[in-house]
Formats: C-alpha cells, structure tokens, sequence
C-alpha cells in the first residue's frame, strides 16, 4: 500500500484516538492478565521478591478440598441462572402488555438494577435475619412455624442469596427480553390469530423461537457473571456459614488480598478461566451455531 | 500499515512510562536542609484524622526542619494499599499498624526496629509505658514501636436497665459464672421466646480470650506448636457458647454484624457490654447512662488490650527524622491530648495513675478506675499471634470458618478445637519446610 502524507495523517489521528483506550488496554488488562499468569507459578506476599514454585500453587489447589467445595458452590450459584431467566422473560411479558402505567411497573422492577448493590445487601441481611426479619415474620404469619435462620443456615444460605441475586439483577434481563418481544412482528401473531393458535401455541412456537438471540446473549453473560459471583457473600455472609457461600471468586479475594498469597490466588483465577472458557466454548457451539429468526 | 500501527501505540505507551516517571523525584539532602516525612494511617475515622493532623503540626512547629506530609487512607482496603506502596518501592517513611499485623511486616523485613534509635536518645525512658505495651511491641528482643492511645476490655453496663429490673450494678469483683447470673436476670424475651433485650454483648470475636482466661492457650511457650485442644480451652469455650446456645444472655458471635453489638447494647437492646473505652465516644452520643467495672474472672482475671503501632518502614529515607515523630507522637504531651477526647486509656503509666483518674469536667459521670485496676492483668495482643503466621490465616481457623459448625451445632467443642489444633500445627509445619 502506497503511503502519502495525507493518508499517514489520517492514521495518525485515527491511532490517538484509539491510544488512551489501547494504553488502558494493555495497563489495566493484559499487563495484570500476564502478570497473574507468570504468579501462578510463583510464590509472592507483595514484600518480599517472588520465588519460582513451578506447578506447586496448582498441585496444592487440586489438594485443597475446600477449593472443591467452592467450586460446588460456584456451579451451584449457576443453577440459578435458568430460575432467573424465567423469571425475568415472565416479568417482560408482563410490562409487555398494553395497560395504563405500565412505566410504573417497569421502573419497579428495573429500579433494584439501578441501585446500590451494598446498600441492597444490608437490607436484604436485615430481611434474612432469623429473629426479627421480615421474611421469616411474614412467613410465621403464613404458618411456617419454623423458618430457616437464612444466612446463618448451610442449606440456606446459599438459596437465599439467589433469591437476592434475581431480586437485585432480574430487572436488567427483563429489559433485555422486552426489547427483543417489542421487536418481534406483529403479523406474525395475526396470522397465527388466523389459523386458531392457543395463547400457548403462540408463546411456544412464536415467542420462544424469536427471543433465542436474547436468550443467548443473556445466558453466556449470566454465566460469566455467575461464575465471578463476589459482591453478595461479600456484604451478605463473610463467604459463611462454615464456608457454604464461598464462591471461587471470594475464596481469590481471600488468598490475595485476605492473606497476600497471591501465587495461589493467581493459580486459583486461571483455573477459574478456563472453567468459564470452556463452558462458554461449548454454549457457542451448541447455541451459538444456530440458524436464528433475525 | 500495521508496522506504523504498532509504532504509535509503542510511541504512546513509551510517552506515558515517561509520564510516570516524571513524578518520582528523589534528591538527597542533608541534614540540616527540610525534609519531609510521608506519613500514612489507615482506617481511623474522619475524627481521629483530624487529631492526627493538629498532632503534625504542632510537631512541625517544634522540629523546623521536619515537614509531614499527612495522608490517611480510609476504609478498608489500608492493608492492601500499604502492601502495593511497598510493591512499587513508595512506601510511607512512618505508617499506623494495627498490632495483630506486626509480625507480617516484621518477617518481611518491611519495618525497622527502634532499639539503635533508643540507645543513642538519652532524653527517653521507654520504661514509663505500661511493660504490657513494650511486650506487645517487642519482636524477637527488638521494639519496633510505641503507642499514643489503647485500650483494655472492661465491662459496661447500662444503668438504666439494671435500675429498671431493680438489679444492684456489678462491682466488678465478680466471676464469669456471677456475670451470667446478672446476664440471665437482664435478658427479656417476648412471648414467642424471642429475645428482647440480651443480658450482654461482646465486642470482639474473640474467643481466644475465653480460651485464655480458664487457663488454655493458643500456643505453647516458645508457639512451636498449637495447643488449643486442651480441657481448659474447651471448659472456657463451652461457657461462651452456653451463653450464646444454651441460655441466650448474648447473641450469636456472628447474627449481631448486621447490627453491631455496641449497637444493641447503645439501642438499650443489652445490659451489658464487653468493650474498650473507644466505644464511649459513641455511648455518650447516644445518651446512655453507663458504668464501668473490671472484667469477670474466669480461672485467672486477665484483660486483653487492643492498640495499634506506629512505624518506620525499611524503605525510609530518614529514619532518625522518623524516630523523632514516633517519639513524639507517644510523648505525654500527646497521649495527654489523645486522653482528653476521653476514647482511650494512656498508655503511660504515670499520666494513668494521676491524671487519668482525675475527673474529667468534660465528662463528670464517668469513673475511670476500672480500666487503670484492669492494667494489672492485662495482656497484649501479641499472645495470639505466631511470628510465622499472619494473623488472618490464624483467624480464619480459629474464627472464620470452623467455629461457624459449633455455633450451628453441626459438631461439638472437643472436635472444634481438635480441628484447629491440627490445622495450625500443619500450617506451622508447612512454613517450616519453606524455610
């Protein structure tokens, strides 16, 4: 490619733009990402200088059982993503429909999205609390005698901040969804009006199909944001009780920052890579693939 | 094309090194020209700042040619960013530490101890501070700090309450088992059994003085070896855990952090309250009516203190400048000031015995004979903690996880302190090995 001086000029210009981003890119990303990698290998408290262990971080994390415990509480905390996904698509459906304020309703259910999830979380401990909460009054009033102490409960625990999870971040996915049903066409629904479709027969085989792209998306962020699930056994649990709401995030978070070693956490933080990459690899093969409506 | 590409962004990354750079400037000076001490403390509140401050200035008026250059560091995050200054050689040349982080920084060589700066200062007599104090700052023979303010645990109790159920208030010359008592008469509950009112709550998790004061311990002597399961430990722990599990006087350790326990004691929701003296600051704004008294006995009367450290990082540039600050901030002209915002004990004993007894027009209700009785069994924080160990990691077994299974009655204490025990001495032989 012949190259004037006009033409390097427009490149010029278009690169100093991109530069502050590029430079953002590759001090507050790659650089840490390769940084990280390099400590997996290596023990390091931040002080002293870091000394090469080879593979001893990983050797010691597939030793840890209560590594793997925090794996099966992360992959639990994805089991809810289906839960919240339903949830949310029945939320649309609902503001979906042409009544009188129905912007109210809309900003209700989208407003806990907008707000402080810190915040949010000490109410929610408050509504969990086993004595004097809201819920467990509400639910003695209902008859449940003898509610789980939420938070402070190994089998509960757990449920209870993905009861909190789809409360604070539900609004957000039923935005999603009620953007992709405002676009589907109407004719498509007249005609099957024609034919004598059943509601049902018109959500199952209309709707369902046209809102895969939405689903799609929502489900490979859902995961990923699942799987580096923090703020909420952060402000909720401390990652208790006996460790049930420990998250593989939350368990990095302690190893680095908690007791500075940060070649474990390192180790920790690639394993947790790959398990999302992989998991991610497959969705897209398997959905990603496909033929869709638009 | 893509060649110059990667040139511009070279270019640009190269121009902001450059950028950065820039800033970092270090010239030498000497001795009599200014120099300036970059100080940092971490986690105090807005209030604490502001003392801190006025203590800078006026040791700025007295040493010309010493300038401090104040930065707090609030919230939580002190540790980590203590940690990254020193990562990227800029540390603070003196910095706050609290006591349980000492041994941390000691075994990495990141602060110097004071001793040589002592031997040379003729005007100094470390013996005025309380010896508890010396112990808890002293690492392997060497001293690596002093303090302006601390604090021994003491029991408050609210008067208006024991006034209320017509009971007499303690004199502090009691048993944890007489404590109890009192506790039990205190707690109310509504019809549905849930509690009220607590008959007590306590500050701290910390277990380990229960442990303490029926006669177990942590660690052995020379902390070679954990020693938790014992049945003096598990005697102490079993009486905190019938308070919380069998009797409800206090509320569960861990239930309460939505609501901290000074909270429930300052709402009038508990009798009692196992504290130091910061949290009157917060009893007075909250107008409650309180007394002090001296800690229950257990198998021996003993009172943990709690502190915090002020030091010289090994990346200063002016140690001698440093020391000087340091001395004067744990002077008695200093601790003199601290103690009048009536939130802490002195740390020096003479100021301790005569002044701190006096009262104070600012705060006409309040004895403070209990906290100076307590002096003489107190304990520094230093004998929980392991040279080798950092605090957190001890923490996380003692506290964090494996008491959760006793306090939800998964297990019992035996298999509790049997499940420490092994994990620390696996964890002190680990370190071992790395060494």
């Amino acid at each position: 490619m012949k190259i004037n001086k006009k033409v390097l000029n427009k490149i010029f210009i278009g690169y100093s733009f991109l530069g502050p981003p590029i430079l953002g890119f590759f001090v507050f990303t790659l650089f840490p990402v390769v940084a990280s990698f390099v400590l997996a290998f290596m023990e390091w408290d931040i002080i002293t200088p870091a000394k090469f262990v080879g593979f001893d971080n990983f050797i010691k994390m597939i030793n840890d059982q209560d590594f793997w415990y925090y794996v099966y509480n992360t992959f639990y905390f994805v089991l809810a993503i289906p839960i919240d996904l339903a949830a949310a698509l029945f939320l649309a459906i609902l503001v979906n429909q042409k009544i009188k304020a129905v912007g109210i309703f809309r900003t209700i259910y989208f407003f806990p999205v907008i707000s402080s999830g810190v915040a949010c979380a000490l109410i929610w401990k408050w509504i969990y609390n086993g004595d004097y909460g809201i819920l467990n009054a509400f639910l003695k009033y209902i008859g449940v005698h003898t509610p789980p102490n939420w938070l402070r409960d190994t089998t509960w625990a757990k449920p209870a901040l993905i009861i909190f999870g789809l409360w604070k971040g539900v609004g957000y996915q039923m935005l999603i969804y009620l953007a992709a049903l405002q676009g589907i066409p109407e004719e498509l629904y007249e005609s099957a009006n024609i034919d004598g479709a059943s509601p049902w027969q018109k959500f199952w085989h209309i709707t369902l199909p046209m809102l895969s792209f939405a689903n799609f998306y929502l489900i490979i962020t859902g995961v990923m944001g699942t799987f580096q699930v923090f703020s909420e056994p952060y402000v909720m649990t401390g990652g208790g009780p006996m460790g049930s709401t420990t998250t593989v995030v939350y368990s990095i978070y302690l190893n680095a920052f908690q007791q500075f070693k940060m070649g474990y956490a390192s180790a920790i933080s690639w394993f947790l890579f790959f398990i999302v990459f992989t998991v991610t690899m497959i969705q897209w093969k398997y959905a990603g693939g496909k033929n869709y409506y638009y | 094309m893509f060649k110059r590409a990667i040139i511009v962004i070279l270019s640009v990354l190269v121009a902001g090194v450059l950028f950065v750079s820039c800033g970092n400037k270090n010239a030498l000076k000497t001795e009599n020209e200014v120099v300036t001490l970059r100080f940092v403390i971490g986690g105090a509140d807005l209030n604490y700042n502001k003392l801190v401050e006025e203590v800078c200035r006026n040791f700025e008026s007295k040493n010309p040619n010493i300038k401090i250059r104040f930065e707090p560091v609030s919230g939580q995050a002190y540790g980590q960013k203590l940690l990254t200054m020193f990562a990227s050689n800029t540390a603070p040349d003196v910095f706050s530490l609290e006591a349980q982080n000492l041994p941390s920084f000691i075994k990495r060589n990141a602060i110097v101890p004071l001793d040589s700066f002592i031997e040379k200062d003729k005007s100094l007599d470390v013996n005025m501070y309380y010896p508890a104090i010396l112990e808890e700052f002293t690492w392997g023979g060497k001293i690596y700090s002093f303090t302006d303010s601390m604090s021994p645990s003491v029991v408050y109790y609210n008067k208006d309450l024991f006034d209320k159920a017509k009971i007499k208030y303690p004199s502090g010359n009691w048993t944890w088992n007489e404590f109890l008592e009192v506790a039990k008469k205190m707690t109310i509950k509504d019809e549905r059994g849930i509690v009220k009112q607590f008959g007590a709550a306590l500050y701290d998790n910390d277990v380990l003085y229960f442990v303490k004061a029926w006669g177990g311990s942590l660690w052995n002597k020379d902390k070679s070896k954990c020693v938790y399961d014992t049945p003096e430990s598990r005697a102490g722990l079993q009486f905190l855990i019938d308070m919380i599990l069998k009797y409800h006087v206090i509320p569960d350790l861990k239930d309460s952090s939505d609501q901290g326990s000074y909270e429930i004691f300052e709402g009038g929701r508990a009798g009692m309250f196992v504290g130091g003296r910061w949290y009157t600051v917060s009893f007075r704004k909250a107008k409650v009516n309180f007394g002090v008294c001296e800690l229950p006995k257990g198998k021996i009367r003993i009172s943990p203190i709690s502190t915090h450290a002020w030091v010289i990082s090994s990346q200063c540039k002016f140690p001698q400048q440093s020391y000087e600050f340091i001395k004067y901030f744990c002077s008695e002209e200093v601790v003199k000031y601290m103690m009048a915002q009536g939130d802490c004990v002195p740390p020096i004993k003479k100021l301790a015995e005569m002044e701190f007894l006096k009262k104070d027009p600012n705060f006409p209700n309040e004895d403070n004979t209990a906290y100076i009785k307590t002096m003489a069994y107190a304990y520094p924080f230093k004998e929980y903690l392991h040279p080798d160990i950092s605090w957190s990691e001890v923490d996380q077994i003692v506290w964090a996880k494996n008491i959760d299974g006793v306090l939800l009655k998964k297990y019992d204490i035996a298999t509790y302190t049997k499940m420490v025990q092994d994990q620390l001495n696996k964890l002190i032989g680990e370190k071992k090995t790395q060494k």
